[in-house]
């Protein structure tokens, strides 16, 4: 007889080994599952304080943003009103300057007009001022005959050939412009030989002269406002200054005559 | 600051009046009533000026040939020429631009223009 185990004995044996073993893993398992479950747990779960706290925090940095956003809102609105005003310094900045041009265009003017006494550099001055400052082509400078109501061309640039030179008062465009109270005229669209802009030069109601206007340079888009001045400018100024220079050729005339009878009482001969 | 020098020749006296207020304000201005006495000016002054308007239509030599010399003289061809004309037309803007010019304004003379001109000339040329 054999003294080994039965085999059945021995597959029992390992059996119930391999069920123990089970049992140990099922159980480890088990103790793994709850720790896990546990560290869910912590992780997942926070005290009351805690919400407190991180509620508390999440109020502040909520206030935070909102004020930050206002701060923003301030800002931004800041910001604006200093464009704003920005903007509004360069455009007066551009009017003054334009002002300033206006004023020294006026001043440059009225100045050259009274730099002289001679009806020479009067016209001269006058002529420059249409050419340079109102920026006329073709334009002429009509003086009245010192005894007659007539207008005779003084000075004239680029003159249309059918343009007037001698015309009365009363008589066409500018014969008519000189007897209004306009101290300038302007006419749109006007036959060739008729001006765009009569500007009569009078020294209280004695009518001295008159200009003409045919024609603006070619880059010069129609009649500004500061133009507008420059004609009111010289409708008193000029006519100032041209009959100045009247008188004082007159005066000059006379004071020759004067003198040649003086030398000829004097030296019983004329002075030659 | 000390302003920037321009040297303005005209031979009209209105122009130079007008165009010498104008600038004042912003830049120091020196005139001279013809194309000779600017070039003479412009040679003397010291330091240089910084920009020079100059007018096409003058007695003696003109602008034109003005320009030409400024531009042959180098001690002069860097400082910008802005010509200044009653002349518009193309022809005359191609003489000048041949001739050298840095920019050219027209008469009657338009602030703005004028400032913008002489603005990105001094700007570019330092």
């Amino acid at each position: 007889m054999s003294t080994q185990p039965p085999r059945s004995e021995f597959v029992r044996k390992i059996f119930e080994e391999g069920v123990k073993y089970m049992e140990q893993l099922v159980e480890e398992n088990e103790r793994l599952r709850l720790a896990l479950a546990k560290q869910r747990d912590q992780d997942r779960a926070t005290t009351p304080e805690e919400v407190t706290r991180l509620r508390t925090q999440l109020s502040l940095a909520l206030e935070d943003a909102k004020s930050a956003r206002s701060q923003h809102d301030a800002l931004r609105a800041e910001l604006d009103r200093v464009q704003n005003e920005n903007q509004e310094f360069a455009e007066s900045y551009v009017s003054m300057q334009e002002k300033q041009a206006a004023l020294s265009s006026l001043y440059a003017a009225s100045y050259e007009l009274h730099a002289s006494l001679e009806m020479p550099a009067v016209l001269s001055s006058l002529q420059e001022i249409i050419i340079n400052l109102l920026g006329s082509e073709s334009f002429g400078i009509y003086i009245t005959d010192e005894k007659h109501p007539v207008l005779k061309m003084g000075v004239e640039v680029g003159l249309p050939a059918l343009a007037p030179r001698t015309l009365e008062f009363g008589h066409g465009v500018i014969g008519q412009a000189v007897l209004s109270d306009e101290p300038w005229l302007e006419y749109e669209a006007p036959a060739e030989h008729d001006p765009l802009v009569v500007v009569p030069m009078k020294v209280r109601d004695r009518v001295v002269g008159a200009l003409a206007i045919f024609r603006f340079l070619k880059q010069k888009n129609g009649v500004t406002d500061l133009d507008r001045e420059l004609f009111r400018l010289l409708s008193a100024q000029a006519a100032t200054a041209l009959h100045g220079a009247s008188l004082y050729a007159k005066e000059a005339r006379r004071a020759a005559t004067f003198e040649g009878l003086v030398d000829l009482i004097r030296t019983g001969t004329p002075k030659s | 600051m000390p302003k920037d020098s321009v040297l303005i020749v005209d031979d009209a006296r209105t122009t130079r009046t007008h165009l010498q207020l104008m600038l004042s304000a912003q830049y120091d201005c020196s005139v001279a009533d013809s194309a000779e006495s600017g070039l003479d000016l412009a040679r003397a002054m010291n330091p240089r000026p910084r920009a020079i308007l100059l007018d096409v239509q003058m007695p003696g030599i003109g602008g034109i040939e003005a320009l030409k010399r400024l531009k042959a003289d180098e001690t002069l061809r860097d400082i910008p020429v802005i010509m200044v004309t009653t002349r518009g037309e193309e022809e005359t803007l191609a003489v000048c631009q041949a001739a050298g010019c840095d920019g050219y304004v027209t008469k009657p003379v338009q602030t703005g223009e004028l400032f913008t001109v002489l603005r990105n000339l001094l700007r570019g040329a330092r």
